[in-house]
């Protein structure tokens, strides 16, 4: 099915649209989410809440941008407002940057000082899943977006509401970042 | 300077200054050791899976055809 078809059937509210977008980016959708919470059942719940706003939204959406980018700057802002809304009641800002230095040290010291032993391939994926959870969250929506999900940079750019110069530099940042984090097993050819 | 790598990786670099860059890479082992490495990160990351919980797409199915129904 065509984008411009599917997008169609979503205004009629079609609810095998709608199956068809959780085929195409639902899983997209879930890494995204799940990368920036951590939680599975937070990142079901930002998933329904997308979902509300696209069958609220949809009519408005003027085809100016792709539907993938239009769903995705959704559910960036959508992830982000539950973190933030979550942060504020819980933590205050002092303890969150403790805790993202503790995360950090953690990181080295289980995943980079500790891995002598050939790595199986669960648990690599767990090494560079925990790399990329630890990064700011700017930096892990680039990332998710470019190198996982292989999206087009200018579209990338849109999601993230930069020039593509901007996407850019912040993919760029992002990945010396992510170097930083897995150079030490990289290197010693254990990823 | 910041876009550099990004450009020569995705291609989008002349043609010219890619070349140029090539080949200081055979002989400045430090930017060698660098753009293998950055180059071998950015793999390792395309090739991370994501796994997402059984059922998850059936669900929020579910879901949407309920609000839908509403």
């Amino acid at each position: 099915m065509e984008e411009k078809e599917l997008v169609e059937r979503l205004k009629r509210g079609e609810d095998l649209a709608y199956r068809e977008v959780i085929k195409r980016y639902g899983r997209k959708m879930f890494g995204l989410i799940f990368s920036m919470t951590k939680k599975r059942d937070e990142t079901e719940e930002i998933m329904q809440e997308v979902f509300l706003k696209v069958i609220k939204y949809i009519k408005d959406f003027r085809e100016d941008s792709l539907f993938s980018t239009w769903l995705f700057r959704i559910t960036v802002n959508t992830a982000l407002s539950y973190i933030k809304k979550k942060k504020r009641k819980r933590e205050s800002l002092i303890s969150e940057l403790k805790k993202e230095e503790k995360d950090r040290i953690d990181f080295e010291d289980k995943e980079i000082k500790g891995s002598e032993e050939f790595l199986e391939s669960e648990e690599r994926r767990k090494i560079v899943q925990r790399a990329i959870e630890s990064l700011p969250q700017s930096y892990k929506i680039a990332i998710i977006l470019k190198d996982i999900e292989g999206m087009p940079l200018t579209e990338v750019a849109k999601v993230l509401k930069l020039s593509e110069g901007g996407a850019k530099v912040r993919l760029h940042r992002a990945r010396l970042m992510l170097k930083e984090k897995l150079q030490p097993l990289v290197e010693k050819g254990k990823l | 300077m910041l876009t550099f790598l990004i450009d020569y990786f995705e291609g989008t670099l002349d043609e010219q200054v890619s070349r140029r860059f090539e080949l200081h890479i055979v002989d400045c082992e430090e930017c060698k050791r660098f753009v293998e490495t950055y180059r071998k990160c950015v793999e390792v990351v395309r090739n991370f899976e994501v796994e997402i919980p059984e059922e998850l797409e059936e669900r929020l199915y579910t879901f949407i055809k309920n609000i839908l129904k509403k």
